[in-house]
């Protein structure tokens, strides 16, 4: 009997010829021990999930392992037959995923999906089988069992539905669990009971847990030891604080000085004119129908809220609290229901759009998705000059401003004749970010902007980010859900919960003496609040 | 991150080059469109000539017709290579001329249904308030069956190629309408067409320039697939008689119609146009099925 659940040695995943690499992963060595959460942490096509995937002899086609060992208890996967490796999938090896409801079959009860492993592995008749998902949906912390256990997916939350899947995951209690991404999907509130959860599950169980993620502060929650992936290698491994605190590789110190910090710097009130203001802002979805029926929502409910020149001002918030909604709003992207939204004493709320088009180029947006905020078709040239040519400048100015730009977000001039497909996520933001300031905008609304962005990346994205505000006195709105960035790059904040304006003020006063309760959950449930990455000194552990 | 600027349009056209359902459907299609264009230099003769002492030959029967023209009475000897009708018409000829009759029916209510489903669904799409009216009216076009659309249209103008066209096209607007609309209510929630708007782009030019292309590549699937039920609607109508008149232009569908009242003593006559109707339909589809696994992303290859 082997000491390790999971003991990975030298395994090397080939990649197609057509790939941007030879190998998805390179030499891979692992193990973890029972009873043990070992995270591997890395940026996008770093090799994490590749890893997994091997391990549960679940790879794709095209991904070919042509070298080393996988060692789950006594049995080498990569050597297992695919019925053998049906077996063992849920009594020695579980997996959860990042999207608990695509997980989940939405036209079976939860209950019975539980079950399903259960009348697959073991013999037990279909009463005990219920009595069973009843027991570990208990044990999962789900409220109510007795009545959940014939419920639909749809009907549960998306912290439940991840509750679900792990006690499928564990209902035959395996040695080994592999989690990928698991709380990527989910709110802050609710990441850090799904965390606790299988913490909890680990140290009742002693499960062995493989835990893929690329959030440092989820790291720093649940990790016993870290190893961190780039390009397919394994480059750095060790014990949490290790890691964290005293990293020893140049790549592992370059991401945790990447970590924007939990505590905001101090930062001089900006006192400029108000350049976009919102009295009152209602946005309401849905309307009650002809005899009182019909569900209505209050997306945004009377925010009120100013932008000063030169001053960011941050809207945090799960999802749902309607911080996009008011974004949308004042980019006139979509139509407040009531209230105003003045823009350099000019009223923009209900203008239609033909008086409303020559403002435009005054409020600027960029977006969360990179990948969905350029014309796949158009060249990086002619998505930048689209805008200047609207509001009446010729192509000739356009495209050198355009140039100038380029160098500005810290991309080459000749960058304008390629397509959206040739550049990196991060490259993409910068374009994107270029694109906004064509029109010299006097607000910029960052939607979210650098939430899809690899840690290191997003550093740079939030530098640049506060570069530009800095230099054309832009008033910028800054969405987003993750706290360590709002503290870093915002001088204000608006904490919204449910269309509400919960809790306003300067950041690092919100930060320290958070007034509303709401508020406090959010900091409270905020992932390795207490870590200084790469700090060198062992801070104070929760 | 390549050094080049390559187009998406190119990538597109290098994967279809090599897939073989493209490169044999399209080259089928490719024979079929070049015999109906060069149909007069293919050994044929005038599809409509009658011979009374020619009459019900089988298939490479070779004879003499005898024409009656104002100089008098010529013999022209002729050899039937898929026999003659009982008009002692040379099906042969009949058969390459009427391949002319499908495509142009193919062709002609691919393209217009397209031009006005795009335009209708464009619409639909991107102007709330229209939508629910016209999907309505869409709707209700789509309940009328074509054959008996045809029928009102034979009854009312008379037998021909327009109302053939006429009596397709109406129940194939409606689909191409909801497959554009559907397109544009996605697209027009991509975050670049937000910039757009926010880039104070004018709705034409939005519609032109950023949600328009999307809908380029499905509605090239759907035009071959439009192509391939015209020319089997089409058929179809000329069997039953609603079609073109038979004494006109032959058709696939009127020289089967006619055959079939001599199919148990000669049935050759149905055979030679109903393989070809089957290849064209057969390698148009393959060029539709091919178009799609290549560029609908639904169906693309996942690595």
């Amino acid at each position: 009997m082997r000491e390790n659940v999971l003991e990975v040695k030298n395994l090397t995943v080939a990649l197609p010829k057509d790939g941007d690499r030879a190998h998805a992963i390179e030499d891979i060595s692992l193990s973890v021990a029972k009873g043990e959460i070992v995270c591997v942490v890395g940026e996008s096509g770093s090799g994490k999930s590749v890893t997994a995937s091997a391990v549960m002899g679940l790879l794709p086609a095209a991904l070919k392992p042509v070298q080393g060992e996988t060692w789950v208890g006594d049995e080498n996967t990569l050597a297992s037959s695919k019925s053998r490796l049906r077996e063992m999938r849920g009594t020695q090896m579980a997996m959860i995923f990042q999207e608990p409801m695509t997980a989940l079959n939405p036209v079976a009860k939860v209950g019975d999906q539980i079950a399903e492993m259960l009348e697959i592995h073991t013999q037990l008749s279909a009463s005990e089988r219920r009595k069973r998902a009843i027991e570990i949906m208990d044990m999962v912390h789900l409220p109510d069992p007795e009545k959940m256990v014939d419920a639909y997916p749809h009907q549960l939350s998306g912290g439940q539905r991840q509750r679900i899947m792990i006690a499928i995951a564990l209902v035959l209690d395996p040695a080994l669990l592999i989690a990928d991404e698991p709380t990527t999907a989910l709110d802050v509130t609710t990441q850090a009971q799904i965390l606790t959860l299988i913490k909890e599950m680990q140290e009742r169980r002693g499960t062995g847990v493989l835990f893929i993620t690329h959030d440092f502060g989820v790291v720093a929650e649940i990790a016993d030891r870290i190893i961190v992936m780039q390009h397919g290698r394994v480059i750095e491994h060790g014990t949490r604080d290790e890691v964290l605190l005293n990293p020893k590789e140049p790549y592992t110190q370059m991401l945790m000085k990447s970590v924007p910090s939990m505590s905001p710097p101090e930062r001089a009130p900006v006192t400029g004119e108000e350049a976009i203001t919102t009295k009152s802002l209602v946005k309401q979805y849905g309307s009650k129908g002809f005899f009182g029926g019909g569900r209505v929502v209050l997306a945004a409910n009377d925010v009120n809220l100013h932008v000063r020149k030169g001053e960011t001002l941050g809207i945090v918030g799960e999802s749902g609290s309607g911080k996009s909604t008011v974004a949308r709003c004042i980019a006139r992207l979509i139509d407040p229901t009531s209230g105003s939204i003045t823009l350099q004493n000019t009223e923009i709320a209900t203008l239609p759009e033909s008086k409303l088009r020559p403002l435009r180029s005054k409020v600027q947006i960029v977006f969360q998705d990179p990948y969905r905020s350029l014309n796949p078709r158009r060249t990086i040239g002619q998505s930048l000059i689209e805008a200047p040519m609207n509001f009446g400048m010729d192509k000739g100015s356009a495209l050198s401003k355009a140039r100038e730009l380029m160098q500005l977000v810290g991309l080459q001039g000749d960058a304008l004749e390629r397509f959206p497909h040739q550049f990196s996520g991060g490259q993409r933001q910068r374009i994107c970010i270029a694109r906004a300031l064509m029109v010299e905008p006097e607000v910029l609304i960052a939607d979210e902007a650098v939430s899809a962005l690899d840690v290191s990346v997003q550093a740079q994205v939030l530098e640049l980010l506060d570069d530009i505000r800095a230099r054309y006195n832009l008033a910028m709105l800054f969405i987003t859900h993750d706290l360590r960035v709002a503290a870093q790059i915002c001088d204000r904040l608006i904490v919204m919960q449910k269309g509400v304006v919960v809790e306003q003020g300067p950041t690092a006063e919100v930060y320290a003496n958070p007034a509303h309760e709401y508020t406090r959950l959010l900091l409270e449930a905020a992932p390795g609040k207490n870590v200084e990455f790469g700090s060198g000194a062992m801070a104070q552990m929760a | 991150m390549t050094s080049q600027a390559i187009s998406p349009t190119r990538q597109v056209v290098g994967r279809l080059v090599k897939n073989p359902s493209v490169m044999i459907g399209g080259i089928l299609v490719a024979l079929i469109v070049i015999m109906a264009i060069f149909a007069p230099l293919l050994g044929t003769i005038d599809p409509n000539q009658t011979s009374t002492s020619t009459r019900l030959k089988p298939p490479g029967y070779e004879g003499v017709m005898k024409i009656y023209t104002e100089e008098g009475r010529v013999k022209i000897p002729v050899t039937y290579h898929m026999g003659s009708d009982d008009l002692g018409r040379d099906i042969y000829s009949r058969v390459v001329y009427g391949a002319r009759t499908s495509l142009i029916i193919g062709l002609s209510v691919a393209a217009i249904s397209i031009t006005l489903g795009m335009t209708i669904g464009l619409i639909a799409g991107y102007f709330r308030m229209l939508d629910a009216i016209i999907m309505r009216v869409m709707d209700g076009l789509m309940a009328i069956p074509a054959i008996l659309l045809a029928f009102a249209l034979v009854a009312a103008l008379n037998a021909g190629l327009l109302s053939v066209i006429i009596a397709i096209v109406v129940p194939e607007v409606p689909r191409v309408v909801r497959l554009v609309r559907s397109i544009v209510l996605s697209i027009r929630e991509e975050p670049y067409v937000e910039a757009a708007i926010t880039a104070g782009t004018r709705i034409p030019t939005l519609l032109m320039r950023h949600i328009l292309p999307n809908t380029i590549a499905p509605l090239i699937v759907q035009g071959t697939f439009i192509v391939a039920s015209a020319i089997i609607v089409e058929a179809i109508l000329s069997f039953l008689g609603l079609g073109v008149p038979a004494a006109e232009t032959p058709t696939w569908g009127n020289i089967i119609g006619k055959a079939r009242e001599n199919f148990q003593v000669h049935p050759h006559q149905i055979f030679y146009p109903s393989i070809f109707l089957a290849i064209t339909v057969l390698s148009v589809n393959m060029l539709g099925d091919g178009l799609r696994d290549t560029l609908d992303p639904r169906f693309a290859k996942r690595v």
